[in-house]
């Protein structure tokens, strides 16, 4: 059986004027994605909330936490440098 | 030198690093010609697509050249021409030869006085060289365009600089002909003499055949070791030295002091072969290919040219003389 | 002898090729002629004449003064003593340039052989010959500069390297100068970038480096600037007859290429106005010089031809607010990437002018600047530092998010064969759909990194493959005391 797969994705943190390259890989959860995501806006040009969670959207639809990417690059057969949002959970 | 440990440990750089280790300050030459040519070390020469025109076109008429040498940044022109430096040295030409122009041919009228056989002559002979040396001027810049290195592309550059200067000074010539003979066909004819006269033809083909030689090493022995050197031998030598013996003080005046330009493009040209050969014996056989290619063409050049000059008085071999200075040429580059 | 007599003779040379065919003679793909008869080119006049024997005369004359102010200023060696701000001004302008106006031999040695009027080719042995003189120029001040600033060699280097902005720089300007037909090259450089867009930029430098006391790089600009003025016309007769033959080619030509240089003048220009001249010698800000200087010229122009504004005309106002604040923040945050120091020109007194000129400027930027000050102030330096790259355009090679701001940010996204591609504007976009073979071929520094290209796969790998040494790499032009107008 495969092991978890590097796959890079443009993530940009809503409310940052950039998205970035991030490595994720296909056995990130959405959790463990968002994180990846957010440490380069979230504490570098956003504030930090304390006790804050995210949530991931993809096509502007937010994504169960239990989903894993490599489950959303099969399902919906999505290229490299797919871009996903990540936002403060509220 | 590129940095002495003591600078290198300041972080000081005497010149720059793309100089490396020179071993002596550079020149202003090398200062402002050096590497700038960002496409020429890389495998993808253009910042496009690798099966985009431009770059196919570059890989294939330039880096894939049949001669190649490990840093064309290593060739000197033994001008050492700058921009700076052309500007001084053509100002004082164009300075000697607006006293010609202005004081015999103007002010003296110098044209009344040719014999009608003369202005035969220059009718043949002069005036229609501005429709070759346009060609020259067009392939002088194909070489500015494709050349491997800023050392070899600026001299090429400076190289159309003179053609276009020569066209303007025929061009002015060609005025001042007419204006002293409204009767004759100078400025009216010379289109179809260059497109039709069957001595002019073979300098035709020669300069034409170029517009279509893409490889920048081939391009650059067809004009700079064949077909110019030829042509300037028929009509800036030998139709000086022609124009003396009618008397026309003036067009052997002009026509001299272009050949100083002339001069100048054997000199670069002879030190690249020079250099190319130097640096990969190989690469004198492949310009000796090119050569053998060209040489007839350069020679039918010279056989139309040495025709025209014998119709209006030339006594001597032209053609012989014009040959020799291509054989001198060859040989002196290290590939005769 | 008066030169309008004998001026005739000298460009109009055009003869019937007999020996070779036309066609390999003059290729389309260098001519560019396209659906414009031949015929149409009997009508092609310059702007400007000149005589050999006057140009070099004169331009003999500009370089002895040109070269002697340069030469007694060079011995007051003054530069290191200039505000840092104006020396990243200088230092981002030559690497940046100094390889372009060499390129720009090229192209001028281009319609010197394949325009499709003599009269073209003879003009232009005139600009090729002016773009020698620029890059000379350059390169001559440059080198004088060495010994006090090791950043000046990339005024040679910087087009050798991998460095990004410099990528940026060479995906347009090695398209339009070194790999496009003398037709385009004419419209997208001569009409479009230097006569609209360069010109401009070197007059203001000009006045902007004389009053930072920079009087040498002053004079070296106006110096060139004077010859700019005169090839740069070049592009109208050109523009005028393809607008003729050929409209839709032209306004697509002419809008592709305003959109282009504009992302070229967000890159080097804007930061330099707003954010590295000293803020109190700032006569206009970015979006005043662009919408006095660039917008009026170029709306003139397209009157001139009977041609439409853009059709993104409206992005295009928005970016001007825009573009250039995305970028400086971009570099100064990535400016480890950069060979020079670059200002982050947000002190408060900065600021302040910022405000006034930009008035989205706090909800846009300051935000983001904030959180940036906040770990400065508390000596969280990595945090003020990036760790993985930034999402990159597929066209113009700029971060995406830099052509508008963060309230605008959304994909624009093309499937071209089997490649996904990304644009940072819905233009840069466009762009690429009118031609997607030209551009589909080309990676982007982030599809770079992704084929193995960076080794090791960092930072450090990413540095080194920019061509960045420890001597030029930038950080912060004022070591970051202006954060001290923040501390508590």
């Amino acid at each position: 059986m495969a092991g978890p797969q590097l796959f890079p994705i443009y993530g940009r943190f809503v409310g940052d004027f950039a998205p970035h390259l991030v490595s994720a890989l296909t056995s990130d959860t959405m959790p463990e994605l968002a994180e990846k995501v957010a440490v380069h806006s979230v504490g570098r040009r956003l504030p930090a909330r304390p006790g804050g969670r995210y949530e991931v959207l993809l096509d502007g639809k937010v994504i169960p936490d239990q989903v894993t990417l490599g489950e959303l690059v099969a399902e919906r057969r999505l290229p490299p440098l797919s871009w996903f949002d990540v936002r403060w959970r509220d | 030198m590129g940095e002495t440990r003591k600078d290198a440990a300041r972080g000081r750089l005497r010149t720059w690093s793309a100089l490396g280790e020179l071993g002596r300050t550079p020149t202003e030459y090398e200062i402002v010609t050096h590497a700038m040519n960002h496409t020429t070390t890389r495998p993808l020469p253009l910042e496009m697509g690798p099966e985009t025109f431009g770059n196919r076109y570059l890989r294939r008429h330039r880096d894939e050249a049949a001669i190649s040498v490990p840093d064309w940044n290593r060739f000197r022109d033994p001008d050492e021409m700058t921009y700076r430096k052309y500007n001084r040295v053509q100002d004082e030409a164009e300075t000697f030869v607006d006293r010609v122009l202005d004081e015999y041919a103007d002010r003296r009228r110098t044209d009344l006085g040719h014999a009608p056989e003369w202005l035969d002559g220059l009718e043949a002979m002069l005036t229609p060289q501005r429709f070759a040396v346009h060609g020259l001027q067009m392939s002088a810049a194909y070489l500015a365009q494709i050349a491997p290195a800023s050392y070899i592309g600026n001299a090429a550059a400076f190289q159309t600089g003179d053609e276009l200067r020569r066209v303007q000074r025929l061009a002015q010539r060609t005025l001042q002909l007419r204006l002293a003979h409204p009767e004759r066909a100078f400025g009216k004819k010379d289109r179809e003499r260059w497109e039709r006269d069957r001595d002019w033809q073979g300098a035709r083909r020669a300069i034409e055949r170029i517009f279509v030689a893409r490889d920048w090493d081939e391009a650059f022995v067809a004009l700079n070791l064949v077909v110019k050197p030829a042509f300037d031998a028929v009509f800036l030598a030998g139709l000086s030295a022609l124009a003396r013996r009618h008397g026309d003080e003036v067009d052997a005046l002009l026509l001299e002091n272009l050949l100083a330009d002339s001069q100048r493009s054997a000199r670069w040209s002879r030190a690249l072969a020079r250099f190319a050969v130097d640096q990969r014996p190989d690469n004198r056989t492949a310009l000796r290919i090119h050569l053998a290619t060209w040489r007839p063409l350069g020679d039918e050049l010279i056989a139309g040219g040495s025709t025209l000059l014998a119709r209006f008085g030339s006594v001597g071999d032209d053609g012989a003389v014009a040959r020799g200075a291509l054989d001198a040429l060859a040989a002196e580059a290290g590939v005769g | 002898m008066n030169r309008d007599e004998w001026y005739d003779l000298a460009r109009d040379l055009d003869w019937t090729l007999s020996y070779v065919d036309e066609k390999q003679a003059f290729p389309d793909e260098w001519t560019g002629a396209g659906a414009i008869p031949s015929s149409a080119w009997k009508d092609w006049d310059e702007p400007f004449r000149a005589s050999y024997r006057e140009y070099v005369r004169v331009q003999r004359e500009k370089d002895a003064g040109a070269y002697a102010v340069k030469e007694a200023f060079k011995r007051a060696r003054g530069f290191d003593r200039l505000d840092p701000g104006h020396q990243a001004a200088a230092m981002l302008h030559m690497g940046a340039v100094a390889m372009v106006e060499q390129m720009a031999v090229h192209m001028e040695a281009r319609f010197a052989r394949f325009a499709p009027s003599p009269r073209w080719r003879n003009i232009a042995v005139y600009g090729m010959l002016d773009e020698i003189r620029h890059a000379q120029l350059n390169l001559s001040f440059s080198h004088d500069l060495l010994k006090q600033a090791p950043q000046f060699d990339w005024a040679v280097k910087a087009f050798h390297t991998n460095e990004w902005g410099i990528l940026a720089v060479r995906h347009f300007l090695d398209d339009t100068l070194l790999g496009s037909s003398c037709v385009d090259s004419a419209v997208v450089t001569n009409l479009t970038l230097e006569h609209g867009f360069t010109n401009m930029q070197f007059v203001a430098f000009a006045a902007a480096a004389m009053d930072a006391g920079d009087v040498g790089f002053s004079n070296i600009l106006s110096s060139i600037q004077t010859d700019e003025a005169r090839h740069a016309q070049q592009g109208f007769p050109t523009a005028g007859i393809l607008a003729r033959f050929d409209r839709k080619r032209a306004q697509d030509l002419l809008d592709a290429s305003f959109w282009r240089s504009l992302r070229l003048f967000h890159l080097l220009t804007g930061p330099a106005m707003d954010y590295y001249t000293p803020v109190h010698l700032r006569k206009q800000s970015f979006k005043e010089f662009m919408t006095e200087w660039i917008v009026h010229h170029h709306l003139r122009v397209l009157d001139d031809m009977g041609l439409a504004k853009p059709w993104y005309w409206d992005q295009f106002m928005l970016s001007l607010e825009h573009g250039h604040h995305a970028l400086h923040l971009g570099m100064w945050f990535w400016r480890p990437t950069l060979w020079f120091n670059p200002c982050a020109g947000v002190s408060r007194v900065e600021r302040e002018w910022l405000v006034e000129k930009y008035p989205g400027w706090e909800d846009s930027w300051g935000v983001l600047w904030d959180e940036i000050i906040r770990n400065v102030n508390a000596g969280n330096m990595g945090k003020a530092y990036p760790e993985t790259l930034p999402a990159l355009c597929n066209l113009c090679q700029l971060p995406l998010g830099t052509a508008l701001d963060r309230h605008h940010l959304r994909p624009y996204t093309t499937t071209y064969g089997p490649r996904l591609y990304h644009f940072c504007s819905e233009p840069c976009q466009w762009i690429f759909g009118l031609d997607p073979e030209r551009y589909a071929g080309h990676m982007n520094v982030v599809d770079r990194f992704l084929a193995g290209q960076i080794q090791p796969m960092n930072l450090e790998g990413a540095l080194e493959w920019m061509g960045i040494t420890h001597d030029v790499m930038g950080n912060d032009a004022f070591q970051y005391r202006w954060a001290k107008d923040y501390a508590r």
